[in-house]
């Protein structure tokens, strides 16, 4: 069933020059309208329509989790990665796509980069989650135990035990560091 | 609306503080084992995470508390306590190094191998390094285990006994990198999942024999030839890099083998001393690298699709003939301390249509050449200090880099748009040759953009004399850069002398090779003004400076002048000068320290 479904898409997307879109709908209740390749991009997208028979062009797919403002930044990235896939059938412009990457997570706040995080993993975009994890570690690399709490949103949860324990247990790791 | 804002951020921390393991173990995953470990101390949340965390990495030289006989055993110690409390749960990798060990570490090194084996880890990684040179023993079942592992791709080894390696079949891993291993005198691969083989120091073998219809490289590298080796790589159809070093394999093996891999791309051959008479025959080969084989005395390369060849001789005084005319798509070519003729490089670089990069290094034997090429971009010609005469025709040359005596030698590059990069040595080594050197930049007058290089900057510095005598040889250049190893020793004296070198320069950048670039950047007054008919609006000045040279200087002409990541101290120098030599000056800026001063003006 699967294959008829993306036969039929291709074959329309070559037959007539207006590209196929895919309408998704954000929490906040924003319909997005995403060129097919696109959206395919998105896991979710692309399991929702390759599993359900009874899915046509217009349904319009719910997603929950994601609210308009990550749904912006997700579709940039997927949109630019879509652009040199076109042009690159082979390699990536590898430059490129690092300038990109890196101009891109520029912009964002640590608020914007966990909310795109979850995101992503919710649509399961691999390649953008991998991307996005290893920002946040750049950005945790070298801070101070508490300025990873802010980052992560988390409080101090252990009693002064606990945490004396566990500083004993690594040792090691805490060698050299200043207390907070 | 900024409710709503501060509504959804709170909204976001609650999903974060739920973040799922598997997310926190990807950021975490990112981050050098012992910061990934102080993460456990976050909250209850990041420990719970921690102690599911895939990797595994111990290694006794993250702290110092470790490096001593009772500081391995707190290591192990700890080791073992991080197993004991861990869930079963998968492992992606285990690594664990450590040197010397003895008695009961052994026996936890062995039970935590065994636990990252029975947690089915991809990638195991273990190193124990012995100084007595006797390799670490896995016990029989253990190394059964290991090999025989379903879910290992990767294995590293250091340091182990594996002379039993022989007769394993390992159904399952793709890579394995064995470094310092005692593998007995001979070695027999054959598994259809391997893909890399990696043979580092692992001496003492005279026979590899390796079947693998995946395997797609294969290195052997030692730090010198420990005795004869054959080396057979049957049915390795898929096989595309081989880097041999050190391996005392003899001519006849190595092209038996060539010749059998089809899929070949890349050739690596260095320090293998029976190497004679080399005879390469693949037409799948793009890129051929031969280097320090002592006993090397021809070489013919037959690889219609090679796209690029290095050669590094090991002994200049040694006679090699290299033949690599039927390599006709060659791009790059790079010869070290070979003893090629002029000749040779004539008739090679002549038939080789698609060359597009050729650097000759410490090629002793060349005295004069001259070549005619039109699709060359890149030329380099280093330490070559028998170099007398160079001629190249080559209409598409854009870079030109040049190490050597220049002073002798006469260049003639005939190219438009070059970027030339010259570095002189040993300039004035017999006499102060002022007049050669300035014929010999002039050589570069035309050239886009300009870099010169001087052990000592003071060669640069023309006395005053001779300026006076000596046209200036770099008139034309717009783009010229100065590279200096030691400190300037006078500034001021220094852009003097660079401006009557080059008294049009528009920008004109100097410092340390890899250091930070001061830069200036001039503007002039139409020089078309000052020809002969127009005297008449010669100033004074212009008269009384410089009236006895062909050339007016560039005092006459210098409009602007704009300086960047210089000292302030040096700037006001620079401002002093301008302002009293330049006749015609309007304006003597430094934008960046003008940027910063008004914004801290602002901020305040």
């Amino acid at each position: 069933m699967s294959s008829s479904i993306a036969s039929s898409s291709s074959s329309s997307s070559s037959s007539s020059k207006k590209e196929k879109k895919i309408s998704l709908k954000t929490s906040d209740g924003e319909v997005f309208e995403v060129e097919e390749p696109v959206a395919m991009q998105l896991e979710i997208v692309r399991s929702f329509f390759a599993d359900n028979e009874d899915v046509t062009e217009q349904t319009v797919m719910p997603l929950p989790n994601v609210s308009t403002a990550a749904m912006h930044g997700i579709l940039e990235y997927c949109r630019a990665h879509e652009e040199f896939r076109r042009r690159m059938p082979e390699a990536a412009p590898e430059e490129e796509v690092r300038a990109f990457e890196a101009g891109y997570v520029d912009r964002k706040s640590n608020e914007e980069l966990k909310e795109m995080i979850l995101a992503a993993n919710y649509l399961n975009i691999s390649k953008l989650l991998d991307f996005l994890t290893g920002v946040a570690a750049k950005r945790i690399e070298n801070k101070s135990v508490e300025y990873v709490r802010a980052f992560f949103g988390v409080e101090n949860d252990f009693t002064p035990e606990e945490e004396a324990n566990l500083r004993r247990e690594y040792e090691w790791a805490f060698e050299g560091v200043d207390e907070d | 609306m900024k409710r709503k804002r501060t509504e959804r951020s709170a909204e976001v921390m609650d999903i974060i503080s739920g973040l799922p393991d598997h997310l926190i173990h990807s950021i975490v995953s990112s981050l050098p084992t012992k910061e990934a470990t102080r993460t456990s101390a976050l909250s209850k949340r990041f420990r719970s995470a921690w102690s599911s965390f895939p990797l595994l990495d111990f290694d006794t030289t993250y702290s110092n508390n470790w490096d001593t006989i009772p500081g391995k055993d707190r290591f192990f110690e700890y080791m073992h306590d991080c197993i004991q409390r861990r869930p079963d749960s998968g492992l992606v990798k285990f690594r664990l190094n450590v040197h010397a060990i003895l008695g009961g570490q052994i026996d936890r090194a062995n039970e935590a191998i065994a636990y990252a084996i029975a947690n089915r880890v991809r990638e195991l990684d273990v190193s124990c390094l012995n100084s007595l040179g006797c390799g670490y023993v896995l016990p029989p079942a253990l190394f059964r285990a290991v090999f025989s592992a379903n879910s290992l791709r990767v294995l590293r080894l250091n340091g182990f006994d594996l002379e039993s390696l022989d007769h394993v079949n390992f159904p399952s891993i793709e890579e394995l990198i064995l470094g310092f291993c005692d593998m007995g005198n001979m070695l027999k691969v054959s598994s259809n999942s391997l893909k890399i083989l990696d043979l580092m120091c692992c001496v003492g073998l005279s026979r590899i024999d390796i079947s693998s219809s995946n395997l797609t490289s294969f290195s052997y590298q030692l730090k010198q030839s420990s005795g004869a080796c054959e080396i057979h790589l049957i049915g390795c159809k898929s096989l595309k890099n081989l880097i041999l070093k050190g391996v005392s394999i003899t001519s006849e093996c190595l092209k038996a083998n060539v010749s059998k891999l089809i899929q070949l791309e890349n050739l690596k051959l260095y320090c293998c001393d029976k190497l004679e008479a080399v005879c390469i025959s693949s037409p799948s080969l793009k890129s051929l690298e031969i280097s320090g084989c002592p006993n090397l005395k021809s070489i013919v390369v037959l690889a219609v699709n090679l796209e690029s060849f290095l050669f590094e001789a090991h002994n200049m005084r040694r006679e090699c003939d290299v033949d690599i005319l039927e390599c006709k798509l060659l791009k790059v070519l790079h010869i070290f301390n070979a003893n090629i003729t002029d000749k040779w490089v004539e008739r090679t670089v002549s038939r080789l249509r698609f060359l597009e990069h050729l650097k000759l290094f410490a090629c002793g034997l060349l005295k004069s050449i001259m070549v005619y090429h039109r699709s060359l971009k890149r030329l380099e010609l280093i330490k070559c200090y028998k170099l007398r005469e160079v001629q190249f025709h080559a209409k598409n040359l854009t870079v030109f880099k040049y190490i050597g005596e220049v002073i002798r030698s006469k260049l003639l590059i005939d190219a438009s748009g070059l970027e030339a990069d010259l570095t002189m040595h040993d300039v004035f080594r017999g006499g102060v040759l002022y007049k050669e050197l300035r014929d010999f930049l002039s050589l570069f007058d035309h050239c886009k953009s300009l870099s010169i290089a001087c052990r000592s900057i003071k060669y640069l510095f023309f006395p005053k004399d001779m300026r006076e005598c000596l046209l200036p040889p770099l008139y034309d250049i717009k783009n010229l850069n100065i590279v200096s190893w030691s400190a300037l020793p006078n500034l001021i004296e220094f852009v003097d002398s660079v401006l009557w070198l080059s008294p049009l320069v528009e920008n004109l950048t100097f410092g340390a090779p890899f250091g930070p670039k001061k830069t200036l950047k001039l503007e002039y007054v139409n020089t078309d003004a000052f020809g002969s008919e127009e005297e008449a609006i010669l100033g004074e000045e212009d008269i009384l400076c410089c009236h006895k040279r062909i050339i007016k200087c560039w005092r006459h002409f210098v409009k602007k002048v704009s300086m960047k990541n210089f000292k302030a101290s040096e700037e006001r120098r620079l401002r002093k000068y301008f302002t009293q030599q330049a006749i015609r000056l309007e304006s003597i800026t430094s934008p960046a320290r003008e940027d910063a001063e008004s914004s801290v003006v602002q901020s305040s």
